[in-house]
């Protein structure tokens, strides 16, 4: 073969391999990216004592769920209309988004089909399994199910890719799920959110961007926006850092990018000085190029996954540079940082509840119940998995996202049907439902679907048992100032 | 420019080791190694396993991973590329991507995909040049990288066995009727090749501060472009390859420090790569003639 035209072939090949190495491996950061967590399910951290539009509410005990009784948490709800829950034939859904076809697709008497798509090839990275994932179903369900429909959830891996997302969504789909659960990942939400569209499927999701969701109808989150997770970071910025100069690391990708404008046009209303502004690709793995542009700040905001949060860290301090960080706190940056992220205390927004293994003070006090639970049902089912290592918060935010998405299902009643819980969704409006959930609202106007609205402020520390994890500060907080 | 020079240098170090190695392999036996990347990786988490878990000297916990890998790459060349001898050469590089995705399921599966770190051979806070520190394992890697191009350029020009691996790649058949003892020759630079991509691994992981499985494809990628770059055929190419590379990389960043661009430096390494396969297809370093034909 003529040397031009091997090298050709060869070049050919290295390129074959980005592209295989942006499909798998590079994937990995991303795969502990920023919200990379509740893969599993819905997000709509909340449940009972909800109280829709009328105003006029009534308290019945958990549904008429077996599970209620098991459980010691779980909330009474309250549904619209006064009087005892209702026992004969629901009225007929408002909701006409499916069709009488559709309508009932993966719900049987007795069960419930729902589908996930999910980093499944990073699930390792939080060392944790599919069983491990599960774990508050198999509670759930021994303790009779909902309604007496036992919950079965499957997973499709998405590879923390849109494309591959959009893969995933279809397998779901072809299981002839109930509804489509889509896992961590700003970058395909929103690619999943516009197949969902076309493909007339309920899709409850983790945290994206508000933008892109007008006239869309299929998709619900009860998680706070990615605009809102920028400008709750760009108020914790203004209420605690007054004064202080501000750089900006950040994905360079169009799904992030809203988080930025949202974080800077708090600064620019509060006067904060942003000095420089770099952004990086996924996975690009050196950073020194961008943390010395940063030179000039106090306070860095990284805007980027668990995995290049920690290198960046980490690289700054080989570069003497020591700032005040903020970032998505996952203990797998902090445990893996070590004490370098102790000096300074690392400060982070998330949308789920910081959790340190057997810690019930401070602020983990607020919650402590759903810990217990979370910890005897591991205990119980999964006696293996170390919540004290870094699945610890991942697996307690799961759990909360499933506890709340099995209130919803709940309040959807014995005759639920996809319709009716479009129904239940759109006027969902519940205040702290249970302890370690903030509070949903999809009744906003103008909020897309999109029924989250409040933040975990959290700070690393050192745990009773010596690991570095994250901590609230403030709980359920919706402005700082 | 003081800083793009010493962030070039620091980078080019880290591409020019992945080139050599991937240079040894190829003018070796005519193949591209897509897996040494992820081979090297996977001698990153034994000597983190050794090294962080077990408490062994770092010496020990990186002999450890080169030797392991390098165990690997002869397995690598005694069960497939050996059995795909009259194979196309392209066949075999398809074989070293199932090598890479075999590599990387196996890290996934065994060690998580939970960032981890390593520290240096050398403890110390480095010297601040141009406004970078350079921490002393990145200078050692760029003299690493340096010397053992030059080291295996003088042992393939110089020794018999060198020239047998020369020959052994442009014509096995005719190599061996002479007497090259070719299957030990072709498990050599598989060995050394793989041996060599940890030893870069082992240089450029304090530096990164945390990596994870697949994580270091990137720069790989990278070595791989500093070895086209240089010249597929050369060593010490390979080396100046991966200085070109690192420099680019480091001035696009600084002349595009505020554009949005989605990856402003990737697209620079890669117009360079273009431009040099279009200009210069064997490399700034390679020859014509010296290619496997």
């Amino acid at each position: 073969m003529a040397v031009g035209k091997r090298t050709t072939l060869f070049a050919v090949l290295g390129i074959c391999l980005a592209l295989l190495s942006a499909c798998t491996g590079a994937r990995l950061p991303r795969t502990v990216a920023a919200g990379d967590r509740d893969r599993t399910t819905t997000s709509l951290g909340e449940g009972a004592d909800t109280t829709t539009g009328d105003g006029a509410t009534r308290t019945t005990a958990a549904g008429g769920d077996p599970f209620a009784g098991a459980s010691g948490t779980v909330p009474k709800v309250t549904v619209p209309g006064g009087g005892p829950a209702p026992t004969t034939a629901s009225p007929p859904a408002r909701s006409t988004l499916f069709t009488s076809k559709e309508d009932s697709v993966g719900i049987t008497k007795t069960s419930i089909d729902l589908c996930a798509h999910a980093a499944l090839t990073y699930g390792a990275a939080f060392n944790t399994s599919k069983d491990d994932l599960n774990v508050y179903w198999s509670a759930v369900n021994d303790a009779g199910g909902i309604f007496g429909r036992k919950v079965n959830v499957t997973y499709e891996n998405d590879n923390y890719s849109p494309d591959t997302a959009v893969q995933a969504a279809t397998a779901c789909k072809g299981k002839g799920i109930f509804f489509l659960l889509g896992g961590i990942g700003f970058d395909q939400i929103p690619a999943v959110r516009n197949w969902a569209e076309t493909n007339h499927m309920l899709y409850l999701h983790h945290t994206a961007t508000v933008q892109g969701t007008a006239n869309q109808r299929y998709s619900f989150t009860g998680l706070p926006s990615t605009e809102k997770m920028g400008e709750m970071f760009g108020e914790l910025v203004a209420a605690r850092y007054k004064g202080k100069k501000v750089g900006i690391i950040k994905r360079n990708s169009p799904n992030w990018e809203p988080g930025v404008t949202a974080f800077k046009a708090i600064a620019k209303k509060y006067g904060i000085s942003i000095v420089a502004e770099r952004a990086v690709q996924n996975n690009q793995g050196s950073y020194t190029q961008e943390i010395l542009d940063m030179q000039q700040a106090d306070v860095v905001w990284i805007w980027e996954n668990a995995l290049a949060s920690t290198q960046i860290v980490k690289q700054a301090k080989a570069q003497n540079f020591n700032p005040d960080w903020l970032l998505f706190p996952f203990n797998l940056t902090s445990q893996t940082l070590g004490q370098d992220a102790l000096n300074p205390k690392l400060v982070g927004v998330a949308m789920y509840p910081a959790y340190s293994k057997g810690d019930l003070s401070g602020q983990f006090a607020g919650y402590a119940e759903d810990i217990k639970e979370f910890e005897a049902q591991y205990k119980k089912y999964r006696p293996n998995v170390d919540l004290g290592g870094v699945a610890g918060d991942l697996l307690f935010l799961n759990w909360t996202g499933q506890k709340g998405l099995h209130l919803l299902l709940k309040q959807c009643g014995p005759d639920c049907t996809r319709n009716r819980l479009v129904d239940v969704l759109t006027g969902f409006k519940a205040t702290r439902p249970f302890p370690s959930s903030c509070n949903v609202d999809f009744s906003r106007p103008g909020f897309a679907r999109m029924g989250g609205f409040s933040v975990n402020i959290m700070e690393t520390y050192r745990a009773p048992d010596n690991a570095v994890n994250w901590r609230n500060t403030d709980t359920c907080v919706e402005h700082l100032l | 420019m003081g800083e793009v020079f010493v962030l070039g240098a620091i980078a080019g170090g880290i591409y020019g080791l992945f080139a050599v190695a991937t240079v040894l392999v190829y003018r070796g036996s005519g193949v591209l190694n897509f897996a040494q990347g992820e081979v090297g990786t996977l001698g990153l988490f034994l000597a983190v396993w050794l090294i962080n878990d077990h408490g062994m000297p770092w010496v020990v916990g990186a002999l450890a991973a080169v030797v392991v890998t390098t165990a690997i790459g002869v397995l690598f060349e005694r069960f497939v590329v050996r059995k795909m001898g009259d194979a196309p050469r392209v066949s075999v590089a398809v074989a070293t991507v199932g090598l890479l995705l075999f590599v990387l399921s196996g890290e996934l599966v065994r060690v998580g995909a939970s960032p981890k770190s390593l520290p240096g051979p050398f403890s110390g806070n480095g010297w601040r040049i141009a406004g970078v520190v350079v921490s002393p394992t990145q200078a050692l890697s760029l003299v690493v990288a340096l010397g053992v191009g030059v080291a295996l350029a003088t042992l393939l020009r110089r020794t018999d066995f060198g020239l047998g691996v020369l020959a052994a790649a442009q014509d096995p058949s005719a190599a061996q009727l002479v007497g090259v003892p070719v299957n030990r020759v072709s498990a050599f630079v598989w060995g050394a090749g793989a041996g060599l991509s940890t030893v870069a691994c082992l240089l450029v992981a304090p530096g990164l501060g945390a990596f994870a499985p697949g994580a270091l494809g990137r720069l790989f990628l990278f070595g791989l472009a500093a070895a086209i770059v240089g010249g597929l055929t050369s060593l010490p190419g390979a080396f100046v390859g991966g200085l070109v590379v690192g420099l680019v990389e480091a001035s696009s960043g600084r002349i595009f420090a505020e554009s949005s661009l989605p990856g402003v430096k990737t697209l620079a390494v890669f117009i360079l790569l273009l431009v040099t396969l279009l200009v210069r297809p064997h490399g700034l370093f390679g020859t014509r003639e010296s290619r496997h034909g």
